[in-house]
């Protein structure tokens, strides 16, 4: 054997040995996470997003009681090789520091893997009509953990705003109390105008939401051609047309509406007519609208599902839109005063529980007091009330997650601001409240904050 | 050599000299006549035998450039640059000497197939084998536009761009270091090649007619090259179309067969180093970082179209030792970097 | 044959290239970044093997004892002096020459050019990761949309996420490719990152229940939708493309995405 040849048989044997005792420590290690795609905004903001686990190897016999999240929340999981993808039918909460652990079957002991995932928190917008400017409307933003207040768009009057995904649609009245339709681009805020019939009055502003589309009604003062009263057309921004499309009935006719209410997640709506038929459309396709039956009003959908809520005379319901399939909703009693008076009610799950406010007028002092009360099955509390007597209540919204309700309230000394169109009050502000707890999370300048 | 027998005489000889360029252009006008001619045409092969052409060509057309400027620049460092420039400011010191060779390619960003012709100039001028061996090893690595394209797929943070680097550095060296203990560097390189050095030895003092002597330089190398980048290019088209590539990437993320997998990717898709790193990030999101790590470092080393074109300088032993050493050396490498994670 | 067979195969080749880039079909092969340098490189290479060519055949024509100290030299260039005693195996080398010349002639120079059949594209796993595709992703915040490919929906999709592409529309071609659901079929191109060897599919999923009855894996199709949340609920892919139309086409001649 040459000096070489021993020098190469050497060096090939030690890298050999090298490598197998690599080879071999990393065989015996447990399995960890690699990487952990998720999106955090879709978390929160959407039902059925993922979080996905990739493993460093492939684990056998993965049960879903091995897997555990912490704060609680409902999930499926799915496993494919060394991915494992958690599914959230529910969207999670804000803020919240979320913990997957995996318990792995492993020979002999059992090792966990652990997984800690931040979701974000969202940026609420609120419409401010006594800014400090006197002559501006602001449409303002902030994150709900805190933080610098955006102006995202000024102008004179501001009926109504809706928030598209990266867009703004907003009504501005004129001095006259003619509405103009815009479309806000953010960050730049460029403005579009959409183009909407001479005089007519615009209502019922809102967004589709993710799926980007915009709803809006028409109405044109008595003696103005063409006649529209609250008829409903839809608008998509992508298209860059200028001009919104009538969403027609099942005559084929544009269609009317007392109310109408977004499927979310969904570029479908279900429209109330105005002899109270529901109808369900998607106005991007050309299908039929799908007849739902009468009900006398929309309560919006419970929260994360497809469920919408309508209330008549003589009770609730709720019909899944996924089957069509109509149940009566037992509302279990409020346990309030008999005297009060019962205002607006969110429903929170198909077990009956469900946010109302509640109002008691105090005659000796002139004034009404309010509250807002969480009832259900297993009885019915004060969730919160505003801290001054006589402060009002305009109206309450849930947070998509239902984690936050926003409460619009009004101190005693507000008063209407005349607004031709979508009137509310000078001295309003939104406070958040945890639905869970009551506590006052955060105090919003502004009203019309955008759950609602 | 029929034409040696003519006789010398003035109006043959100016034909003479003009009959090369209508010879040439002649072949020119056969060769683009034949792909106008054929382009109308349609060809139905089935989808594997059509494939196998495509991918087989893609590497063609895809290295001839850097082949090209490899023979050229090649060319260039043997007849214009002086000994004194080249040699001055090597280190005498064989370890430092190394060193600054597996640099070389900061100053000559050049594809690993554009390396092998210029690797076999600089032997010609007299670099020894082990010396060369360690420039071709460590220059696709360590060139400003690898690094770059490197940095930009996966940012300094998780350490690839380090450890691409480092472990190229390393390996080049140690590659090196170990064919010095050979006995007879020389015998390293084929016959033929060594055949060649000697030739050049020969008329190293011949400094007339440089530019002709380019000019046959560049063909004496382009028939040295050119057959093994074709050889090896049809190798690297015939894999990919018989093994599916799902075998390599499924294993995903196993901290021992995923850097292994890895490898023998690298082995087969032969791709110029400038580019490999966007090219493994998108194969899958489950990969090790010792798997990324070792598919970069190996790749620009060793790879089928590589190995054809080294054997044209190189002997078979040569390359099967300098194999095994470097892929043994990239699994440490890997496996180490799965481990310490 | 030994001594031609270098400046043959670079002709071949370089007239191929130059042909290719002047057909506009260059990038059936490689990323268009490398475009003008291949053209470049062919016209030098081209050039300085044509005189190298020039120079080699006057030497051959000269008398050969005018320049006897040179023959030896290029003859060592040619073959080698070991295999002159080798007779067998200079003539296997010989043939083995024949075969790759007349290969390159077939496949560069006669056969038209084509890019990769979707066949072999089936077999290579989708690209997921998001990193891979965020490289020069595109800014979707009141960016235009209209002309986004496959590629730039994949990957705002994967690094933005579900809530980037939500609600926009999308009007893209590609093949079908199928990743194992029954009810979400992927419209995929193959992403180019160098040449064809790496070429690698991106698609964005599409809601079509039972598509796998009306479609065919692999034909071509031009889909115009909206990206919503699957209504399929299955969860394995939270946003797709719910398809305003989606019609047959022939495969473009430029099938790949970079």
């Amino acid at each position: 054997m040459t000096p070489w040849h021993r020098t190469l048989a050497i060096v090939v044997a030690a890298l050999v040995v090298v490598v197998g005792g690599l080879a071999l420590g990393n065989a015996v290690r447990p399995p960890g996470v690699v990487r952990a795609d998720y999106d955090g905004s879709a978390l929160v903001e959407q039902q059925g997003a993922r979080v996905v686990l990739h493993l460093d190897r492939a684990v056998e016999g993965l049960k879903k009681a091995d897997i555990t999240v912490v704060p609680a929340a409902s999930f499926s999981f799915q496993k494919s090789g060394a991915a494992v993808t958690l599914t959230f039918p529910d969207r999670l909460k804000y803020g919240v520091d979320y913990r997957l652990s995996l318990r792995l079957p492993g020979s002999g002991e059992r090792t966990t893997l652990e997984q800690r995932i931040r979701t974000p928190w969202p940026t609420v917008r609120t419409l401010l009509r006594d800014a400090p400017d006197p002559d501006a409307d602001q449409i303002l933003s902030r994150s709900l953990d805190g933080g610098a207040t955006t102006v995202d768009f000024a102008a004179p009057r501001i009926a109504e705003y809706a928030e598209l995904p990266s867009q703004l649609a907003v009504t501005t009245l004129d001095d006259n109390g003619a509405a103009t339709l815009q479309l806000i681009t953010l960050p730049e805020r460029s403005a579009d105008t959409i183009t909407t019939p001479e005089h007519a009055s615009i209502d019922l502003l809102r967004s589709s939401g993710p799926s980007g589309l915009l709803g809006y009604t028409l109405t044109t003062p008595p003696g103005v051609e063409p006649a529209l009263d609250h008829v409903l057309e839809f608008y998509d921004p992508t298209s860059a047309a200028g001009i919104g499309t009538p969403i027609t009935g099942l005559d084929g006719q544009p269609l009317s509406v007392l109310d109408y209410v977004w499927v979310p997640g969904t570029t479908s709506l279900v429209a109330q007519a105005t002899d109270q038929s529901l109808l369900l459309i998607d106005p991007t396709r050309g299908d039929a609208p799908v007849p739902l039956g009468s009900h006398g009003e929309l309560r919006g959908f419970l929260p994360n599902t497809s469920t919408l809520v309508v209330a008549d005379p003589d009770g609730g319901s709720t019909i899944d839109l996924t089957t069509g399939e109509t149940t009566p909703l037992a509302v279990p009693g409020d346990e309030q005063p008999a005297g009060d008076y019962r205002g607006e009610v969110t429903v929170l799950d198909a077990e009956g529980r469900y946010l109302e406010v509640v109002s008691s007028p105090d005659f000796t002092r002139g004034a009404t007091d309010f509250r807002v009360v969480l009832a259900g099955p297993d009885g019915a509390r004060e969730l919160y009330r505003p801290a001054d007597d006589g402060t009002r209540i305009r109206q309450a919204c849930l947070s998509p997650n239902a984690q936050y309700l926003a409460v619009e309230t009004v101190s005693p000394e507000g008063r209407s601001d005349d607004y031709p169109q979508t009137p509310a009050f000078t001295a309003i502000s939104t406070v958040v409240v945890d639905v869970s707890t009551g506590a006052v999370a955060r105090g919003l300048p502004g009203f019309d904050p955008s759950w609602c | 050599m029929v034409l040696t027998r003519e006789p010398a005489i003035a109006p043959a000889r100016r034909r003479s000299r003009w009959r090369p360029v209508l010879v040439l252009g002649a072949v020119l006008l056969v060769l683009v006549g034949l792909r106008i001619a054929t382009s109308g045409g349609t060809v139905s092969l089935t989808n594997a035998v059509q494939d196998f052409v495509t991918l087989s060509l893609s590497v063609v057309i895809e290295s001839l450039p850097f082949v090209i400027l490899g023979v050229l620049i090649s060319t260039v460092v043997q007849l214009w640059v002086p000994d004194r420039w080249f040699f001055a400011i090597l280190p005498r010191n064989g370890v430092l000497r190394r060193g600054v060779l597996s640099l070389l390619g900061v100053l000559l960003p050049v594809c690993e197939c554009g390396n092998v012709p210029l690797a076999r100039g600089l032997v010609v001028r007299g670099l020894s084998v082990p010396e060369a061996m360690t420039f071709l090893l460590a220059a696709p690595i360590l060139n400003p536009i690898t690094i770059v394209t490197t940095v930009q797929a996966f940012g300094w943070g998780d350490g690839i761009v380090v450890w691409r680097i480092l472990g190229g550095f390393l390996i080049a060296n140690f590659v090196g270091w170990l064919l010095t203990r050979h006995p007879h560097p020389d015998a390293m390189l084929t016959p033929d090649f060594q055949a060649a050095c000697a030739a050049h030895a020969h008329d190293a003092d011949d400094r007339t007619h440089r530019l002709s002597r380019g000019a046959r330089m560049v063909t004496a190398e382009m028939s040295a090259v050119l057959p093994a980048l074709f050889v090896g290019s049809a190798l690297a088209g015939l894999i990919q179309v018989a093994i599916s590539r799902e075998v390599l990437v499924g294993l995903g993320g196993d901290p021992v067969l995923s850097v292994l997998a890895l490898m023998a990717l690298a082995f087969v898709v032969a791709m110029c180093s400038n580019v490999d790193a966007f090219f493994v990030l998108s194969l899958g999101s489950t990969f090790s970082p010792g798997a990324i790590v070792a598919f970069l470092v190996f790749g620009p080393m060793i790879d089928v179209k590589m190995l054809a074109l080294m054997r044209t300088t190189f002997t078979a032993r040569t390359l099967l030792i300098v194999t095994g050493v470097v892929a043994l050396f990239v699994a440490a490498l890997g496996l180490g970097l799965n481990l310490a994670r | 044959m030994a001594r031609w067979i270098g400046p043959l195969l670079a002709l071949v080749a370089v007239v191929a290239t130059l042909w290719l880039a002047a057909t506009g079909k260059l990038s059936l092969y490689i990323h268009p970044r490398y475009t003008v340098f291949a053209v470049v490189m062919a016209v030098l290479g081209g050039v300085a093997v044509l005189g190298g060519c020039v120079v080699m055949l006057r030497r051959d024509a000269r008398p050969h004892h005018h320049e006897g100290e040179h023959t030896h030299a290029h003859d060592a260039d040619e073959i080698g002096p070991g295999l002159l005693r080798r007779p067998r195996l200079l003539r296997s080398l010989t043939v083995g020459r024949v075969l790759i010349v007349v290969g390159a002639l077939t496949a560069l120079l006669v056969l038209p050019p084509a890019a990769l059949t979707s066949a072999t594209a089936q077999s290579r796993a989708l690209a997921t990761s998001a990193d891979a595709l965020t490289a020069g992703s595109p800014q979707l915040v009141g960016g235009d949309t209209s002309q986004f490919s496959v590629k730039d929906w994949a990957s705002l999709l994967r690094s933005g996420g579900e809530s980037a592409v939500a609600g926009k529309t999308v009007e893209v071609s590609g093949y079908l490719l199928d990743n194992g659901d029954a009810d979400v079929v992927y419209v995929a191109r193959l992403m180019v990152t160098c040449c064809a060897v790496d070429a690698q599919p991106v698609g964005i999923p599409v809601y079509l229940p039972d598509w796998a009855k009306d479609h065919k894996v692999n034909s071509w199709v031009k889909l115009t939708g909206r990206f919503q949340q699957n209504p399929s609920g299955s969860g394995a892919v939270p946003v797709v493309v719910v398809p305003a139309e989606l019609a047959s086409i022939a495969e473009p001649d430029q099938p790949y995405v970079y």
